[in-house]
């Protein structure tokens, strides 16, 4: 063997096909999120919908035979793709997947470094491990089964999108801001404002869930390869029993075999067999670093049936297999059932933070019961939020969601014309709202507070909330008693975007402040018809936004008709 | 058409003459523009007399037009005033800052019509001018409010650089002389450094000033909004008039929301006023834009407030206005 890198002469051509689809994947998913802020956030509108994962859920959560069709239809195709040639979606569809080959290839080139300082040329995963299929099974059903029973909690932890979408949201797309203001620096340094300043959409929360799903995800791979996709991850559970007998395998031609051990070495899923004995087809992430590895070129992709089945069943008695996958089992049920039933039960308790209602969840989400059951916290809507309204929770939504988006209107406010948030979020949490209804949709309510309003305490003309509100929810008018305009509040109109809250100017709690609503419902609008005069506050059928003409301006009694 | 075709060539010819003949008005007015915000002793008493040399000219102090597209309006009212040549110096940086504050599409009014931002654009690189950017520090998301007003799209085809306002570098704080309420603010450095700015509000009504126009569309140079309305809406507007003052003022009241304003809503009620007011006093702009709007300029605090400041008049009755129906 030559000392390459990952141990081997040179990449077998499925080695090298692998390798350029992963990058091109891990590239693509890094851009939705390093530019979510941009026009490119289309890309995030796209790529998470595709993700296998998030498509199971969607097709449970669906409502829109469309959107069902689309989401059966992406979940059915990574299925049939496993089933004819293994977990090609491990390989090199899934993001996590690609993140952790990369940090892999990078561990192998640091310890091939290190290796040749202390003068040995092992740079390598490892020995084959037993496969630990029931503790798998177990993992997945307790993540699932909690889901089921009413908390997402360790789903979105594992769920390899929902983690990928972490990093994005929480530190790939502030690192992106930053260099594109580093650019931005450059190009006005140059006269030129071809690169705009933005703001680093930077939070704390965000950073921290992303660096602590980097941290797992990360040192398990370096330290054991694809141990994760193997252990942990839930789609990997589903694609695993897809994966079992697979229409195309890696076999392993004993006449050529020369039990080196070489695929045992690189083997990344820690699952070709010692000396040459076969390969775990379940847990093969098809890497194809063994065909690359093998020095007598005796391992191949292809029809031929790999041996090693068998054996390997050997190796467990039924008797076994049936007791451990049934404790596993009944370990996922038990805590699922533990952990949804206590979401349940403490949600109420720790959820409103001491408030009365809970914070306002993004658009789409329907209720906090059915958002809450079905988002993963992935990131994707809080990275493309042009507002940075949306921000993932710390413990706002309890302390068995974190991470969960909602919207905190301190700094920033829901975008009337806006629908991005929905459009990006691939599990259904977020429905897939037109953007016409999106705009009716109650997100929380506003409730005014004129004891604090700068109006009555300073005495002097405000209006910056009136000012905001997109649909005439919040109006000015000057008192009966005469004076300065103060703001007043029609909640049957308020659909809760918080632009009011936002731009209230006074310094700590604002006068005008909006909290999300349980349920979010529809809001009354207004709209003006031909010969509707003066009564603007009366209809709601129809289409928004008219712009009818009933001027009350009559430039006539000037010179040449101007007024002045 | 043609008729009116050859009166404002003529016009144009005329202010040509005109410039040449108070070439020193030129310079002056190009030196008071490059300075604002940076008054000193000094460039004011330039200013003062390059103003009175501009008054003394044969142009009107405010001219209005109606009754015509955008452009048409824009032609007709720029040749009146003397030409786009007496505002925007030759090789000079020129700022357009139309409102640009809400995404909302062009119909809403909410904006500054599009043609109209194109129209004035052109005129200035006609006029010779290096350099255009239109900017504004909008109130919505700024990339949606660029995009969907229809103004991004429009000004990059007439020529103009579109530059970002949205991030606190672009801002340098400056001394407001002569304030009580607003001692300093950020600017955005485009209109400390330009050599003229055109002033291109819309206006509509607003929930907190009443009226916004022309002096309230100086709030979109600045970075912190907040600490107008924090401080005294009415003190601020005036007083950013210091810091900020405009080479001319170009006041878009072709379809006027009267209703549900700055955003407004589907309530909104209009009027198609088909009007433009163009002058280089932001005050007097903003009274004839008041009367425009169906008040007057005691109606709104700030337009006293500014013309007490000295920033402009507010007093209509004594002025040169030359009115053009189209």
């Amino acid at each position: 063997m030559q000392g390459t890198r990952a141990g081997f002469a040179r990449r077998s051509a499925c080695a090298r096909i692998r390798v350029a689809a992963s990058a091109i994947v891990f590239l693509l998913y890094a851009a939705a999120f390093a530019f979510s802020g941009s026009e490119a956030a289309a890309l995030a509108g796209i790529l998470p919908k595709l993700q296998f994962f998030p498509a199971l859920l969607r097709a449970l959560s669906a409502t829109a035979a469309g959107a069902l069709g689309g989401a059966i239809a992406i979940a059915s195709a990574v299925l049939l793709l496993t089933a004819m040639f293994g977990r090609v979606y491990c390989a090199c569809l899934c993001p996590l997947g690609a993140l952790q080959d990369g940090l892999i290839r990078a561990g192998r080139a640091a310890r091939t470094l290190m290796g040749r300082r202390s003068g040995s040329r092992r740079a390598h995963h490892g020995a084959y491990r037993r496969g630990r299929a029931a503790f798998h099974a177990g993992a997945f059903v307790l993540a699932a089964g909690a889901a089921i029973a009413g908390s997402t909690i360790l789903l979105g932890l594992l769920e390899p999108f929902s983690a990928f979408g972490k990093i994005g949201a929480g530190l790939v797309r502030p690192l992106a801001d930053l260099a594109n203001n580093g650019l931005a620096a450059l190009s006005g340094a140059a006269g030129s404002f071809a690169v705009a300043t933005v703001t680093v959409s930077w939070a704390w929360a965000r950073a921290l869930v992303g660096t602590a799903a980097l941290f797992i995800v990360g040192s398990m791979s370096l330290s054991s390869g694809r141990l994760y996709c193997n252990s942990l991850c839930p789609a990997g559970a589903v694609l695993r029993a897809a994966s079992f007998r697979p229409w195309f395998g890696l076999g392993i031609d004993s006449s050529k075999c020369n039990r080196c051990g070489a695929c045992e070495r690189v083997c990344r899923a820690s699952c070709a067999r010692p000396a040459g004995a076969g390969i775990d087809e379940n847990r093969c992430v098809r890497c194809f670093d063994c065909v690359s590895a093998c020095p007598s070129g005796a391992i191949r992709f292809g029809r031929a049936r790999p041996a090693f089945d068998e054996a390997g069943a050997a190796h467990d008695s039924s008797r076994r297999r049936f007791l451990s996958f049934g404790t596993a089992a009944a370990v996922g049920v038990a805590g699922a059932v533990l952990l949804g039933g206590s979401g349940r039960y403490l949600k109420p308790a720790v959820f409103m933070n001491g408030q009365e209602r809970p914070p306002a969840a993004p658009p789409g989400a329907g209720s906090v019961d059915r958002f809450l059951g079905s988002c993963t916290a992935c990131g994707s809507c809080v990275a493309v939020c042009p507002s940075g309204v949306i921000r993932p929770a710390e413990f706002q939504w309890g302390i068995l969601d974190p991470a969960k988006p909602y919207l905190a209107y301190d700094r920033a406010y829901c975008q009337f014309e806006c629908d991005r948030c929905l459009r990006s979020c691939p599990t259904g949490a977020l429905r897939q709202l037109s953007l016409e209804e999106k705009k009716l949709t109650r997100l929380g309510q506003s409730s005014l507070a004129l004891e604090r309003c700068i109006v009555v305490t300073n005495k002097t003309r405000c209006g910056s909330c009136a000012e905001h509100c997109p649909t005439g929810a919040v109006s000015m008018s000057v008192p009966k008693g005469g004076g300065l305009p103060l703001p007043a509040t029609d909640t049957t109109l308020c659909i809760g975007c918080g632009a009011c809250e936002t731009a209230c100017p006074v310094q700590g709690r604002k006068a005008i402040h909006v909290e999300g609503l349980k349920v979010q419902d529809r809001a009354r609008f207004l709209l003006i018809r031909p010969g509707d005069r003066g009564s603007a506050r009366n209809t709601q059928d129809g289409e928004g936004g008219g712009t009818q003409v009933h001027g009350t301006i009559h430039p006539s009694e000037g010179k040449d008709g101007f007024p002045f | 058409m043609d008729r009116r075709e050859f009166l404002s060539r003529m016009a144009a010819f005329g202010a040509a003459g005109a410039a040449l003949l108070y070439g020193p008005a030129r310079l002056f007015g190009a030196e008071r523009s490059r300075s604002s915000g940076l008054n000193d002793a000094g460039e004011k008493a330039i200013r003062d007399e390059a103003r009175k040399i501009r008054t003394a000219a044969a142009f009107p102090y405010l001219v209005a037009v109606r009754g015509g597209a955008p452009d048409a309006m824009f032609a007709a009212g720029i040749a009146a005033l003397g030409g786009m040549e007496r505002f925007v110096r030759r090789g000079g940086s020129v700022v357009v800052k139309p409102n640009i504050g809400w995404d909302v599409p062009p119909e809403r009014a909410a904006n500054t019509s599009p043609a109209l931002v194109a129209t004035v654009i052109e005129a200035c690189l006609a006029a010779g001018a290096k350099r255009v950017y239109v900017f504004d520090h909008p109130c919505d998301s700024w990339q949606a409010c660029y995009k969907n007003s229809g103004i991004e799209g429009a000004a990059k085809t007439a020529g103009a650089t579109i530059a970002p306002a949205a991030a606190e570098s672009y801002y340098q704080e400056v001394a407001v002389k002569g304030s009580k309420v607003l001692t300093s603010t950020k600017v955005h450095e485009l209109i400390l450094e330009a050599d003229a700015v055109i002033n291109l509000p819309v206006l509509k009504s607003h929930g907190g000033a009443g009226m916004t126009c022309s002096l309230k569309n100086l709030m979109g140079t600045v970075w912190d909004r907040e600490e107008f309305h924090f401080k005294g809406l009415d003190a601020c507007i005036a007083e950013v008039a210091l810091a900020v003052r405009p080479t001319l003022n170009v006041v878009d009241a072709s379809k006027v929301m009267l209703t549900g304003g700055p955003r407004g809503n589907g309530g909104s009620r209009y009027a198609e006023l088909g009007m433009q007011i163009l002058c280089p006093d932001i005050v007097a702009a903003d009274a004839a834009a008041a009367k425009a709007f169906g008040a007057g300029p005691g109606s709104f605090e700030y337009i006293g407030r500014a013309a007490a400041l000295k920033v402009g008049t507010d007093n209509l009755d004594s002025l040169d206005i030359r009115r053009i129906v189209l």
